[in-house]
């Protein structure tokens, strides 16, 4: 089983991590999957060109120089920890009303995937991409600005376009998404070194991204765990999971 | 029939006294501190579910983490781990949800192992039930048995506590006026007698065996596991220290069932060894001989000898068993000799979900959901 966080944000969205951190903090923890999923935010709204205006985004022009680094710290990735890094992005449409907001992963592309238009447009984009689509924090109810329940209101009509639903994001666990029997993934919404201990996704497949790619796609026979931090821990980052020393 | 009710009271009674024996014995500290991996399986809420995982947060004697396997993200058992979690943030437990559905089909319990094991950072794995409570100390004195290398794999005796019903109190009764006892008997014998409710195995030894995938298609992969340690040349040891298996609420028929499926299990592995369990069971005979114009008081003084034996069974273990309760033991008895020959009718049992046919050796056969 690999142990994967499919859900990371760095400097070139709203993260606080450069690229080469991500990859040095998750590989040195001993991950074996990450994706970097930087926001590729909506710029038809206000809330969305405002987003641009501050540089809260991956854009079509900027595009290439993140999936460059991306591919270039992915090399390194394996040659330094044996962790496969997934380049992906976080399509984000955030409007006033929680109803909807939605926001949608795409894993493995290679180009630009826009979130202008209808969340279903969006939907139909990144599957024309060949992207694994998950749907993320479908029914978090933490604070207004991160609600989405876009999807989640609209799950039946929506389910084909989508591979894979956020069982748990950070320390939330969304027990509506596990009551509707969809096929789930765990993450951490990582956007600094706090967010490291949190959900995570077991997946059950050998350590090469085709194969993994395959997996999630299939969304059969995954798990999620939640990484606990120990102060007392043997050693904290390197030894995972936390062990607790009596 | 007053032969066999006779030679049955002297079994039992040399069984009792060698289980006070066997509990008197002293016990070891451990070797040093190996890192222990207790692997927990969840299905649904065991009675008092909370408590029972409570007792795990703050073990000592050992370097330790609990890895709790859930199959089904939507089981009732993940919000009590969470709140858990949210009490003893600092226990080293980690939720471990989801798995190979296609393992489903077979033993559940292995599936979980199997689901959790992966993750599993220590030398020595032990598995605990849901419904198994310890003390602080209790998982580092049972690993002690590991001091010996020639050790692949150990066990805990474990007796009932907490029941609150009729059918409870039975199940705790025959876990330590039958369980208990044969497991120690069979000790004595040096013949492996594992209990899965709580249980250690080194890993290299596991992995030796073949890891849990072997057993994922048995349903008594606890007895199954302790064969096959023995067969790659390892000892079995049985630790004289008690857990307790928490049973707060059973209907009757629950506590039969379980019973049935346990006589099933013992059944498949040794129909010889089954049969001859009869004759640890002497009331129903003496009861017979009294039909058959046998004097009354000769069955009355084996009554008055069991329930002598099982309270013996209690001091000796520290089972908590009301003095009341000693009154069910001659219909426990008279319910497990009726219970006993079910396994020469039916090969089939029902757990969890799904029935199935009993292979030898417990192997699941025409597994359907129940």
């Amino acid at each position: 089983m690999l142990v994967a966080d499919l859900h990371i944000h760095t400097q070139w969205s709203d993260g606080r991590l450069s690229i080469p951190e991500v990859v040095d903090l998750f590989g040195r923890s001993g991950h074996d999957v990450i994706a970097i999923t930087d926001h590729i935010v909506n710029g038809d709204n206000v809330i969305g060109k405002v987003t641009h205006r501050f540089g809260l985004t991956v854009t079509a022009e900027n595009f290439g120089a993140y999936r460059a680094e991306i591919e270039s710290e992915a090399r390194r990735a394996w040659d330094e920890y044996r962790m496969i890094v997934i380049a992906g992005a976080e399509l984000t449409q955030n409007r006033v009303r929680r109803n909807a907001s939605a926001h949608v992963l795409a894993l493995d592309i290679d180009d630009f995937v826009s979130a202008d238009g209808s969340v279903e447009d969006m939907l139909v984009r990144a599957n024309d991409a060949g992207a694994v689509v998950v749907a993320c924090h479908p029914h978090e109810m933490s604070d207004w600005f991160a609600n989405t329940f876009y999807l989640w209101n609209r799950r039946s009509e929506v389910a084909q376009s989508i591979h894979l639903w956020e069982l748990a994001c950070r320390w939330d666990l969304f027990p509506p998404v596990a009551r509707a029997r969809l096929p789930y993934v765990g993450n951490s919404d990582f956007h600094d070194r706090p967010h490291l201990y949190a959900w995570k996704t077991l997946l059950p497949c050998e350590k090469n991204k085709a194969e993994i790619i395959r997996t999630l796609k299939r969304g059969v026979g995954l798990a999620v765990t939640r990484l606990e931090e120990h102060a007392d821990a043997v050693s904290p980052l390197l030894d995972f999971p936390a062990m607790a020393t009596a | 029939m007053m032969i066999l009710s006779a030679i049955g009271i002297l079994i039992t009674s040399f069984q009792s006294i060698l289980t006070a024996v066997f509990r008197r014995r002293s016990r070891v500290a451990p070797f040093s501190r190996p890192v222990v991996s207790i692997l927990k399986p969840l299905c649904g809420l065991e009675d008092d579910l909370e408590g029972n995982l409570e007792s795990f947060a703050s073990l000592t004697g050992v370097d330790y983490e609990v890895l709790l396997s859930v199959a089904d993200a939507a089981d009732p058992a993940i919000a009590v781990v969470q709140s858990i979690l949210e009490r003893f943030p600092r226990a080293p437990f980690r939720l471990i949800i989801g798995g190979d559905p296609n393992l489903e089909s077979g033993n559940r319990k292995v599936a979980r192992l199997i689901a959790a094991a992966p993750h599993a950072r220590g030398d020595i794995l032990f598995i605990s039930d849901a419904n198994v409570r310890v003390e602080p100390g209790d998982v580092a004195e049972t690993i002690a048995a590991f001091r010996d290398p020639r050790v692949g794999c150990v066990s805990n005796l474990f007796t009932g506590a907490g029941a609150t019903s009729f059918g409870a109190s039975m199940e705790s009764l025959h876990l330590l006026s039958f369980v208990v006892p044969g497991n120690v008997v069979a000790a004595f014998a040096n013949v492996p007698c594992v209990v899965g409710k709580s249980m250690a195995i080194r890993r290299e030894v596991l992995s030796a065996i073949g890891g849990f995938e072997a057993f994922a298609g048995v349903l008594a992969e606890d007895q199954a596991i302790g064969l096959a340690v023995r067969r790659a040349g390892y000892d079995v040891a049985l630790s004289p220290l008690v857990v307790r298996n928490v049973v707060v609420n059973r209907t009757l028929r629950r506590a039969l069932d379980r019973q049935i499926r346990w006589n099933k299990i013992r059944y498949a592995f040794s129909k010889a060894m089954y049969s001859t369990e009869f004759l640890v069971n002497p009331l129903p005979f003496a009861l017979l001989a009294v039909i058959f114009g046998a004097p009354v008081s000769m069955a009355l003084m084996i009554v008055a000898t069991r329930i002598a034996q099982v309270a013996l069974l209690a001091i000796a273990t520290g089972a908590p068993i009301r003095v009341r309760e000693l009154s069910l033991v001659p219909l426990l008895d008279l319910l497990q000799f009726s219970t006993q020959f079910v396994p020469y009718l039916d090969d089939r049992v029902t757990w969890r979900g799904y029935t199935a046919r009993l292979g030898p050796n417990t192997v699941l056969l025409d597994v359907a959901a129940a």
